[in-house]
Protein backbone atom coordinates (compact mmCIF):
# COMPACT_ATOMS: atom_id res chain seq x y z
CA UNK A 1 0.00 0.00 0.00
CA UNK A 2 1.50 3.26 -1.00
CA UNK A 3 1.85 5.71 1.65
CA UNK A 4 1.70 9.53 1.44
CA UNK A 5 3.99 11.99 4.15
CA UNK A 6 2.79 15.38 3.98
CA UNK A 7 4.24 18.51 6.29
CA UNK A 8 1.85 21.68 6.68
CA UNK A 9 4.07 24.31 7.99
CA UNK A 10 2.43 27.99 9.27
CA UNK A 11 5.14 30.20 8.21
CA UNK A 12 4.87 33.64 9.41
CA UNK A 13 4.54 36.57 6.71
CA UNK A 14 8.36 36.98 4.76
CA UNK A 15 9.58 34.32 6.04
CA UNK A 16 8.37 31.41 3.24
CA UNK A 17 11.58 31.72 1.10
CA UNK A 18 13.58 30.97 4.07
CA UNK A 19 11.90 28.08 5.53
CA UNK A 20 11.85 26.37 1.71
CA UNK A 21 15.52 27.08 1.53
CA UNK A 22 16.26 25.33 4.48
CA UNK A 23 14.16 22.77 3.97
CA UNK A 24 15.76 22.04 0.47
CA UNK A 25 19.15 22.53 1.67
CA UNK A 26 19.14 20.99 5.10
CA UNK A 27 16.62 18.40 4.95
CA UNK A 28 15.68 17.01 1.12
CA UNK A 29 18.89 15.48 0.69
CA UNK A 30 18.94 13.04 3.72
CA UNK A 31 15.01 12.33 3.70
CA UNK A 32 15.80 11.31 -0.09
CA UNK A 33 18.76 8.77 1.53
CA UNK A 34 16.11 7.66 4.23
CA UNK A 35 13.76 6.83 1.33
CA UNK A 36 11.24 9.25 1.00
CA UNK A 37 10.41 10.00 -2.76
CA UNK A 38 9.99 14.09 -2.83
CA UNK A 39 6.51 14.84 -4.51
CA UNK A 40 6.48 18.30 -4.70
CA UNK A 41 6.25 21.61 -2.44
CA UNK A 42 2.79 23.62 -2.54
CA UNK A 43 1.43 26.63 -0.54
CA UNK A 44 -2.09 27.62 0.64
CA UNK A 45 -3.68 29.34 0.18
CA UNK A 46 -2.11 29.79 -3.38
CA UNK A 47 -0.49 32.90 -2.91
CA UNK A 48 2.00 33.92 -0.38
CA UNK A 49 -0.05 36.07 2.33
CA UNK A 50 1.89 39.51 4.07
CA UNK A 51 -0.47 39.76 7.08
CA UNK A 52 -0.90 36.16 7.90
CA UNK A 53 0.53 32.68 7.81
CA UNK A 54 0.90 30.97 4.74
CA UNK A 55 1.23 27.10 4.55
CA UNK A 56 3.77 25.76 3.21
CA UNK A 57 2.32 21.44 1.94
CA UNK A 58 5.57 19.58 1.58
CA UNK A 59 4.49 16.19 0.01
CA UNK A 60 6.47 12.51 0.02
CA UNK A 61 5.70 9.12 -0.42
CA UNK A 62 6.56 6.11 0.76
CA UNK A 63 5.92 2.10 -1.07
CA UNK A 64 4.66 0.24 2.02
CA UNK A 65 4.98 0.13 5.54
CA UNK A 66 8.55 -1.36 5.79
CA UNK A 67 9.56 2.27 4.37
CA UNK A 68 7.97 4.19 7.01
CA UNK A 69 9.52 1.99 9.72
CA UNK A 70 13.02 2.29 8.06
CA UNK A 71 12.71 5.91 7.44
CA UNK A 72 11.81 6.54 11.27
CA UNK A 73 14.21 4.31 12.46
CA UNK A 74 17.09 6.46 10.65
CA UNK A 75 15.90 9.77 12.36
CA UNK A 76 15.55 8.14 15.79
CA UNK A 77 18.78 9.65 16.95
CA UNK A 78 19.70 11.83 14.17
CA UNK A 79 21.05 15.33 15.94
CA UNK A 80 20.78 16.45 12.19
CA UNK A 81 16.99 16.08 11.85
CA UNK A 82 16.39 17.20 15.47
CA UNK A 83 18.58 20.30 14.81
CA UNK A 84 16.85 21.40 11.61
CA UNK A 85 13.30 20.93 13.17
CA UNK A 86 14.18 23.23 16.22
CA UNK A 87 15.08 25.91 13.91
CA UNK A 88 11.60 25.13 11.70
CA UNK A 89 10.25 25.70 14.88
CA UNK A 90 11.68 29.02 15.86
CA UNK A 91 10.24 30.49 12.85
CA UNK A 92 6.42 28.37 12.06
CA UNK A 93 3.50 29.37 13.79
CA UNK A 94 2.64 25.71 13.66
CA UNK A 95 3.31 22.45 12.03
CA UNK A 96 1.45 18.90 11.17
CA UNK A 97 3.29 15.77 9.81
CA UNK A 98 0.28 13.40 8.36
CA UNK A 99 0.55 9.81 7.07
CA UNK A 100 -2.24 9.40 4.74
CA UNK A 101 -3.27 5.90 2.65
CA UNK A 102 -4.78 5.64 -0.65
CA UNK A 103 -8.89 5.45 0.06
CA UNK A 104 -9.24 2.48 -1.88
CA UNK A 105 -6.17 0.23 0.03
CA UNK A 106 -6.70 1.09 3.39
CA UNK A 107 -7.77 -1.45 5.83
CA UNK A 108 -11.10 -1.42 7.72
CA UNK A 109 -11.90 0.31 10.97
CA UNK A 110 -12.00 -1.68 14.24
CA UNK A 111 -14.29 -4.39 14.24
CA UNK B 1 -3.71 -6.76 42.52
CA UNK B 2 0.14 -4.65 42.78
CA UNK B 3 2.71 -5.48 40.48
CA UNK B 4 6.47 -4.96 39.96
CA UNK B 5 8.19 -5.68 36.66
CA UNK B 6 12.31 -5.52 36.44
CA UNK B 7 14.12 -5.10 33.33
CA UNK B 8 17.45 -7.26 33.94
CA UNK B 9 20.85 -6.63 31.92
CA UNK B 10 23.22 -9.56 32.78
CA UNK B 11 26.69 -9.75 32.28
CA UNK B 12 27.57 -10.38 28.75
CA UNK B 13 30.34 -12.48 30.23
CA UNK B 14 28.17 -14.62 32.49
CA UNK B 15 28.20 -18.61 31.27
CA UNK B 16 25.75 -20.59 30.54
CA UNK B 17 25.83 -22.17 33.80
CA UNK B 18 25.65 -19.08 35.27
CA UNK B 19 22.75 -17.84 33.62
CA UNK B 20 21.02 -21.46 34.50
CA UNK B 21 21.63 -21.10 38.11
CA UNK B 22 20.44 -17.23 37.78
CA UNK B 23 16.84 -18.72 36.44
CA UNK B 24 16.62 -21.12 39.05
CA UNK B 25 17.43 -19.08 42.04
CA UNK B 26 15.23 -16.00 40.45
CA UNK B 27 12.39 -18.32 39.63
CA UNK B 28 12.42 -19.47 43.19
CA UNK B 29 11.20 -16.15 44.06
CA UNK B 30 7.86 -17.11 45.00
CA UNK B 31 8.75 -19.33 47.77
CA UNK B 32 11.00 -16.97 49.54
CA UNK B 33 9.70 -13.45 49.98
CA UNK B 34 6.22 -13.57 51.69
CA UNK B 35 3.67 -11.42 49.73
CA UNK B 36 3.99 -12.63 46.61
CA UNK B 37 1.66 -14.40 44.46
CA UNK B 38 2.75 -14.67 41.35
CA UNK B 39 6.17 -15.07 39.33
CA UNK B 40 7.47 -15.43 35.54
CA UNK B 41 11.11 -14.77 34.46
CA UNK B 42 10.78 -14.63 30.57
CA UNK B 43 14.48 -14.50 28.99
CA UNK B 44 14.04 -12.50 25.62
CA UNK B 45 14.02 -13.45 22.48
CA UNK B 46 16.31 -11.76 20.21
CA UNK B 47 16.15 -8.02 18.76
CA UNK B 48 14.39 -6.43 21.64
CA UNK B 49 15.62 -2.86 22.22
CA UNK B 50 16.48 -1.29 25.92
CA UNK B 51 15.32 -3.87 28.44
CA UNK B 52 18.40 -5.86 28.74
CA UNK B 53 17.61 -10.01 28.66
CA UNK B 54 15.30 -10.76 30.82
CA UNK B 55 11.82 -9.55 32.09
CA UNK B 56 10.89 -10.35 35.84
CA UNK B 57 7.28 -10.03 36.69
CA UNK B 58 5.96 -10.27 40.21
CA UNK B 59 2.63 -9.65 41.72
CA UNK B 60 1.58 -9.07 45.03
CA UNK B 61 -2.30 -8.84 46.60
CA UNK B 62 -1.46 -5.33 47.34
CA UNK B 63 1.16 -2.62 47.72
CA UNK B 64 1.38 -2.94 51.33
CA UNK B 65 2.35 -6.48 50.78
CA UNK B 66 5.15 -5.52 48.26
CA UNK B 67 8.56 -4.58 50.10
CA UNK B 68 11.17 -2.02 48.76
CA UNK B 69 13.33 -3.66 45.80
CA UNK B 70 16.28 -3.70 47.75
CA UNK B 71 14.73 -5.46 50.62
CA UNK B 72 12.77 -8.04 48.16
CA UNK B 73 16.58 -9.32 46.94
CA UNK B 74 17.71 -9.05 50.50
CA UNK B 75 14.92 -11.03 51.56
CA UNK B 76 15.23 -13.89 48.81
CA UNK B 77 18.89 -14.05 49.13
CA UNK B 78 19.67 -12.54 46.03
CA UNK B 79 21.59 -9.54 46.62
CA UNK B 80 24.57 -10.91 45.88
CA UNK B 81 23.56 -12.81 42.91
CA UNK B 82 22.53 -9.35 41.86
CA UNK B 83 25.74 -7.30 42.52
CA UNK B 84 27.66 -10.29 40.55
CA UNK B 85 25.32 -11.47 37.29
CA UNK B 86 22.92 -7.86 37.11
CA UNK B 87 24.85 -4.89 35.43
CA UNK B 88 21.87 -2.80 35.11
CA UNK B 89 18.21 -2.75 36.63
CA UNK B 90 15.23 -1.11 35.39
CA UNK B 91 12.21 -2.06 38.18
CA UNK B 92 8.64 -0.08 37.89
CA UNK B 93 6.11 -1.27 40.25
CA UNK B 94 2.18 0.16 40.40
CA UNK B 95 -1.45 -1.19 41.37
CA UNK B 96 -2.98 -3.58 38.22
CA UNK B 97 -6.20 -1.35 37.32
CA UNK B 98 -6.53 -1.22 33.96
CA UNK B 99 -5.73 -5.01 32.27
CA UNK B 100 -8.24 -6.26 29.59
CA UNK B 101 -8.07 -10.00 29.27
CA UNK B 102 -9.91 -11.69 26.05
CA UNK B 103 -8.19 -14.81 26.04
CA UNK B 104 -7.47 -16.19 29.91
CA UNK B 105 -6.62 -19.69 28.78
CA UNK B 106 -3.98 -18.52 26.28
CA UNK B 107 -0.97 -20.70 26.40
CA UNK B 108 2.79 -20.58 24.89
CA UNK B 109 2.65 -17.61 23.67
CA UNK B 110 4.69 -14.27 23.76
CA UNK B 111 4.74 -11.48 26.46
CA UNK B 112 5.85 -7.90 25.26
CA UNK B 113 6.40 -5.25 27.86
CA UNK B 114 7.06 -1.56 26.74
CA UNK B 115 8.37 0.81 29.36
CA UNK B 116 8.24 4.31 28.44
CA UNK B 117 9.11 8.08 29.80
CA UNK B 118 5.67 10.57 28.30
CA UNK B 119 7.17 14.02 28.97
CA UNK B 120 5.95 15.36 32.37
CA UNK B 121 5.51 19.13 31.29
CA UNK B 122 2.85 17.19 28.72
CA UNK B 123 -0.87 19.18 29.42
CA UNK B 124 -3.03 16.58 31.16
CA UNK B 125 -5.42 16.63 27.88
CA UNK B 126 -3.11 16.25 25.83
CA UNK B 127 -1.60 12.88 27.50
CA UNK B 128 -5.17 11.27 28.58
CA UNK B 129 -5.32 11.91 24.73
CA UNK B 130 -2.07 9.64 24.24
CA UNK B 131 -3.00 7.21 26.39
CA UNK B 132 -6.30 7.15 24.73
CA UNK B 133 -4.70 6.80 21.07
CA UNK B 134 -2.17 4.08 22.68
CA UNK B 135 -4.96 2.01 24.10
CA UNK B 136 -7.27 1.75 21.18
CA UNK B 137 -4.61 -0.60 19.54
CA UNK B 138 -6.09 -3.46 20.31
CA UNK B 139 -9.14 -2.48 18.91
CA UNK B 140 -7.21 -2.74 15.58
CA UNK B 141 -4.82 -5.08 15.91
CA UNK B 142 -6.27 -8.38 16.85
CA UNK B 143 -3.11 -10.38 17.40
CA UNK B 144 -3.12 -8.67 20.61
CA UNK B 145 -5.08 -10.89 22.91
CA UNK B 146 -4.87 -9.53 26.30
CA UNK B 147 -3.20 -6.39 27.13
CA UNK B 148 -2.87 -3.82 30.04
CA UNK B 149 -1.59 0.37 30.44
CA UNK B 150 -0.41 1.65 33.65
CA UNK B 151 1.05 4.80 34.85
CA UNK B 152 3.85 3.40 37.83
CA UNK B 153 4.55 4.50 40.92
CA UNK B 154 7.33 6.81 40.55
CA UNK B 155 8.48 6.93 43.84
CA UNK B 156 9.77 3.24 43.62
CA UNK B 157 11.39 3.18 40.33
CA UNK B 158 15.03 1.59 40.25
CA UNK B 159 17.28 2.20 37.42
CA UNK B 160 18.69 5.26 35.57
CA UNK B 161 15.38 5.88 33.65
CA UNK B 162 12.45 7.81 35.46
CA UNK B 163 9.52 5.93 33.43
CA UNK B 164 6.37 6.70 33.59
CA UNK B 165 3.98 4.01 32.15
CA UNK B 166 3.94 0.14 30.83
CA UNK B 167 2.29 -0.80 28.52
CA UNK B 168 1.61 -4.79 27.79
CA UNK B 169 0.37 -7.24 25.18
CA UNK B 170 -0.18 -10.62 24.97
CA UNK B 171 0.00 -12.21 21.54
CA UNK B 172 0.00 -15.83 20.53
CA UNK B 173 2.25 -15.76 17.86
CA UNK B 174 5.49 -13.84 17.63
CA UNK B 175 4.79 -12.97 13.98
CA UNK B 176 1.50 -11.03 15.65
CA UNK B 177 4.14 -8.69 17.21
CA UNK B 178 6.58 -8.72 14.66
CA UNK B 179 4.18 -8.39 11.84
CA UNK B 180 1.04 -7.56 12.84
CA UNK B 181 1.45 -4.86 15.32
CA UNK B 182 4.20 -3.14 12.68
CA UNK B 183 2.30 -3.40 10.01
CA UNK B 184 -1.30 -1.60 11.13
CA UNK B 185 -1.78 1.70 10.01
CA UNK B 186 -3.03 2.62 13.16
CA UNK B 187 0.01 1.96 14.41
CA UNK B 188 2.62 3.75 12.28
CA UNK B 189 0.21 6.33 10.92
CA UNK B 190 -1.84 7.34 14.84
CA UNK B 191 0.41 5.85 17.39
CA UNK B 192 3.85 6.27 16.25
CA UNK B 193 3.41 10.07 15.93
CA UNK B 194 3.17 10.48 19.83
CA UNK B 195 6.78 8.80 19.86
CA UNK B 196 8.40 10.28 16.75
CA UNK B 197 10.88 13.07 16.85
CA UNK B 198 9.91 14.56 13.94
CA UNK B 199 6.39 14.56 15.17
CA UNK B 200 5.03 17.76 16.58
CA UNK B 201 2.34 15.68 18.71
CA UNK B 202 5.95 13.64 20.52
CA UNK B 203 5.42 13.51 23.89
CA UNK B 204 7.19 10.31 24.54
CA UNK B 205 11.08 10.74 25.34
CA UNK B 206 13.83 9.78 23.12
CA UNK B 207 14.55 5.98 24.12
CA UNK B 208 12.30 2.66 25.20
CA UNK B 209 12.26 -0.36 26.63
CA UNK B 210 10.62 -2.69 24.47
CA UNK B 211 11.32 -6.57 25.39
CA UNK B 212 9.34 -9.82 24.28
CA UNK B 213 9.50 -13.42 25.98
CA UNK B 214 8.10 -16.45 25.85
CA UNK B 215 5.25 -17.39 28.44
CA UNK B 216 3.46 -20.50 28.98
CA UNK B 217 0.30 -19.33 31.18
CA UNK B 218 -0.76 -15.49 31.30
CA UNK B 219 0.72 -13.26 33.57
CA UNK B 220 -1.61 -9.98 32.85
CA UNK B 221 -4.52 -12.66 34.00
CA UNK B 222 -3.10 -13.47 36.99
Amino acid sequence: MPIQLIYELAVPPTRLREVHELFVTDYLPAARERGMAFAGAYITPPIELDDAPTTLVLLFTLPDADAVWAMKRRVTDSKEVADFWHRIDAIVVSRQRRFLAPYDEAPNGAA
Amino acid sequence: MYRRIALLHVDPRASADDLAAFERELRSVIDRVPGITHAHLGRHFTNTVGGGDYTWDLAFADREQCPMWLDQLRIAGHADLFEHVVTRTDAVQFAATNVHIADATITDFVERTLFIEVDRMTPPDKAREFDRVLTGMPRYIHAIRNWAYHRVDDEFTIGPRPWTHVWEQEFQELSGLRVDYMVSPYHWGYVDPWFDPESPHRVVAPGVAHVYCPAATTILGW
